[in-house]
């Protein structure tokens, strides 16, 4: 039995009868194609959802709605009687999910309802023998939960090829794994696929055909014989306290690193003699581990991924009060607060979103005497607006007021002596704007009782810096400006590169690294005050690592071990001591000190306990 | 060539591949109210399909041929805009 | 600059299937080849390579070591495997570094997905 999948069924049923509905009141203002195509796929999707659990009636009068309205497409039938028929088969599927929401059963007389209403669609019940429609009424078979990794285009994957290699494929279904965001920057090489389907073939075909990707498959059986009563304590929802999830998503952190640890022990199995067996037995424990550890840190993420809508409902209130003491009239606008997030972002958000509204408040937005002398409307628009953009979320602050003048912050800057003149003179608008990201800049022409509380635009980047995200600024003079944070939607994992340098180990992002190598002392050439080395006919100049994170160099090996990276279209080579692992790991902002260390991304945590520092190639070689 | 804006329809052909996603959402940024026509089509990427999704535009014919017309049509069911 | 792709195969004829494969799906990639891992290696250190299509089955170090090796060298690498026999320990192994499979016999099909996953990933690379 599908017991996982019932809540699922509820609100994606929702969804599609009210999708339906929908449909059906637009043919009944006239023929509309594409309405009854959006039906039909409804309907049809709902029978499938609804075959999975043990719905005779629904499916049934489903399958009988689904065959109304494939006669309607092919023109088969036009009976006038057909609209309010299928209207109350929808508005009947609505009610029953009712009843399963309330008890995960039907009311007892849903055979009733259903021959009624397939009476009044014109269709007798479909007679037993459609019982074998393998679609519909199919309970035994594999269910097959298929999501492809986000990179897997890339490694040559169809996804869509693999999942059409299942044997006894009957039940397909394609949804994006996360809401696709901003189309002005859909990303068509990142796949955001989750396939569903259902195969009627054993178990071990099933496998057989996905053990390519079988890392990204799950698996469940449905049984033959389906008990909806235990359904019933699956529907509900668990409150826990938010310091246990937060203590589980340590630990699955934790396992995620611990589970590398599997990878070393392989490696030295195989160099004990007639080792090589028990490694092999690792590795595929390891692959095991990997998947169930990724799965639940997947699973984990969700759970502490919250809706921003309590943090954005605490705003109204604070903006009318701020409006009022500063005279101002403020029509404040709040959307996107559905949008889910990582839990700590929700939490670390509040400070930085109050000070930015507080600043568009204070000096963006003019008193209405001002405004109406420009020709706006006394009342001002002000907007708090989140939506998700692939794996970020973008939340912007939105105003109508007097904007930001580049050349005026900049002398400002200047006067604050933030800047010099020749920094000043070389400065575009786009740069000027950036400057009240300075600490101690604050552009309002009179203080008020809001600025001079010791935090600055400094305070709302580094605030969002910390959550993984940056800020940006867009503004118009006479216009209003836009305070733009993107941010992640949850904490992933990255692949690091672990290096050693003067006994201390470091991360190194791997999606900055072009390759490894070795190169002998005798290579080297002097370039200017530092050395290079022609590697493929280019020449790339050297940075000791050492001499970034401020430690003292060894003394010099015969051959130097150097890690060459991407900075930008520059290739580097970075020297190290040693390559020592490779690891999957959640970074984790800095905190305390070094919240504001300059080169370090994060940190993560190793196996043995140890908290690795993983340094940002580009901003320290850059 | 497998994608092709035809008035206010973008026309897939043949084998829809990886390499076609890039030219469909450019064709589906350049005629925001285009409609697809999938009735010649073969064959599609998991990356053309999922750029369907994204963009959710209306399908005024669907695939004949076998996997597609069975399975794809009734996978995308839930095609819908995305709600922003 | 040219994309440049090094098969590596102790088979003459499966070199010049794969080399074939290649050539009809990316007409304008450079092809080099390599009869076993000793003798890719040493191409490898004095020519730029994008791309490597290993086999499985070499005498000596076989495609998933030097697959694993070349891995350390270079994270971002586009890597296939080809072979026909394909067991779960091995397919672990694979993706812990990172390789495509291909199935052998290799076909124009079977190299498809990998050339053109390889294509994009060197492009966005490069932008």
């Amino acid at each position: 039995m599908n017991d996982d999948l019932l809540p699922h069924f509820l609100i994606e049923g929702r969804d599609l009868t009210e999708q339906a509905a929908h449909d059906l009141q637009m043919l009944a203002r006239g023929p509309d194609k594409i309405a009854l195509d959006s039906c039909f796929r409804a309907i049809h999707t709902l029978k499938g959802s609804a075959a999975l659990f043990d719905l005779p009636p629904m499916v049934r009068l489903l399958h009988a709605a689904e065959d109304l309205l494939g006669a309607m497409r092919s023109g088969a039938t036009a009976d006038p009687a057909a609209l309010p028929a299928l209207i109350e088969v929808v508005d009947q599927t609505d009610r029953w999910l009712d009843e399963l929401a309330a008890s995960a059963v039907l009311k007892t007389g849903a055979e009733q309802v259903e021959k009624r209403l397939a009476a009044l669609m014109g269709r007798a019940p479909p007679p037993e023998a459609s019982d074998t429609d393998p679609v519909t009424t199919r309970l035994g078979g594999v269910a097959i939960r298929y999501t492809p990794r986000a990179d897997c285009y890339f490694a040559g994957d169809d996804p869509l090829a693999i999942i059409r290699a299942v044997p006894g494929l009957v039940d397909l279904r394609i949804a994006p794994r996360e809401p696709f965001g901003d189309l002005a920057r859909y990303d068509p090489f990142t796949c955001n696929l989750v396939m569903e389907a259902v195969s009627t073939a054993e178990r071990g075909a099933v496998e057989a055909a996905l053990r390519l990707v079988a890392d990204q498959v799950v698996l469940s059986e449905l049984a033959q014989t389906a008990s909806v009563e235990t359904v019933e304590a699956e529907v509900r929802t668990l409150r826990v306290a938010a310091e246990r999830v937060d203590h589980l998503s340590d630990l699955t952190d934790e396992l995620v690193i611990a589970k590398g640890g599997l990878a070393l022990l392989a490696a030295q199995a195989e160099r004990l003699a007639e080792g090589h067996v028990l490694a092999q037995a690792l590795r595929a424990q390891q692959a095991r581990l990997d998947r169930l550890v990724g799965e639940l840190h997947g699973t984990v993420g969700r759970i502490r991924q919250a809706p921003l809508a309590p943090l954005f409902n605490r705003f109204p209130r604070l903006v009318r009060e701020v409006a009022r003491s500063l005279g101002k009239t403020v029509s404040f606008e709040v959307e996107g607060g559905e949008t889910e997030v990582d839990k700590a972002v929700v939490d670390g958000l509040y400070e930085p979103l109050l000070h930015v509204l507080r600043n568009a408040l204070d000096h963006g937005i003019e008193t209405p005497a001002m405004r109406e002398a420009s020709g706006k409307s006394a009342a001002s628009a002000l907007r708090l607006s989140a939506r998700s953009a692939g794996d970020r979320v973008v939340i912007e602050v939105i105003d109508d007021g007097a904007g930001m003048d580049p050349r005026r912050i900049q002398d400002m800057a200047l006067a604050r002596g933030l800047i010099d003149e020749s920094q000043a003179a070389a400065l575009d608008d786009r740069a000027a704007l950036e400057l009240i990201f300075l600490p101690g800049f604050s552009t309002a022409a009179t203080a008020s009782d809001l600025s001079g509380r010791g935090v600055g635009m400094d305070a709302v980047r580094s605030a969002v810096a910390r959550l993984g995200g940056r800020v940006e600024i867009a503004s118009q003079v006479g216009k209003g400006s836009t305070i733009r944070l993107v941010l992640p939607i949850s904490m992933a994992l990255t692949k690091i590169m672990v290096v050693t340098c003067s006994g201390e180990r470091f991360g190194l992002a791997i999606e900055g690294v072009a390759e490894t190598a070795r190169v002998a002392i005798g290579q080297l050439t002097p370039v200017r005050d530092t050395e290079a080395f022609v590697l493929r006919d280019q020449v790339v100049p050297l940075v000791h690592l050492a001499d970034l994170v401020g430690a003292s160099r060894p003394t010099r090996p015969e051959v130097l071990r150097v890690v060459v990276a991407k900075v930008g279209d520059e290739s580097v080579g970075i020297v190290v001591d040693a390559v020592v692992d490779r690891l999957d790991a959640t970074i984790r902002p800095m905190s305390g000190l070094l919240v504001n260390a300059p080169g370090v991304n994060g940190s993560t945590l190793l196996a043995d306990g140890t908290v690795l520092m993983v340094l940002d190639l580009q901003e320290l070689v850059g | 060539m497998s994608l092709r804006l035809d008035g206010d329809v973008i026309r897939f052909e043949g084998q829809c591949r990886v390499e076609d996603t890039e030219t469909l959402v450019a064709l589906l940024h350049k005629a925001p109210e285009a409609k697809l026509d999938l009735a010649a089509c073969q064959g599609m990427h998991a990356a053309v399909v999922q750029a369907m999704l994204a963009f959710g535009r209306p399908v005024v014919a669907w695939p004949t041929e076998g996997f597609l017309k069975d399975h794809l049509a009734p996978a995308l069911a839930g095609l819908r805009p995305t709600k922003l | 600059m040219g994309t440049t792709v090094l098969i590596v195969d102790d088979s003459k004829l499966a070199r010049i299937v794969v080399g074939k494969a290649i050539a009809a799906l990316q007409p304008d990639w450079n092809r080099l080849e390599a009869s076993g891992a000793d003798e890719a290696l040493a191409l490898l250190d004095c020519q730029a390579i994008d791309v490597v299509v290993l086999d499985f089955n070499m005498p000596g170090r076989d495609g998933l070591e030097l697959a694993e090796e070349l891995r350390g060298r270079f994270p971002n690498m586009p890597i296939a495997i080809a072979t026909a026999n394909v067991q779960d320990e091995i397919i672990a192994r694979a993706r812990e570094a990172g390789a495509t499979f291909i199935p052998k016999p290799v076909t124009e099909d079977g190299m498809r997905g990998f050339i053109s996953g390889a294509a994009l990933r060197l492009r966005s690379a490069a932008q």
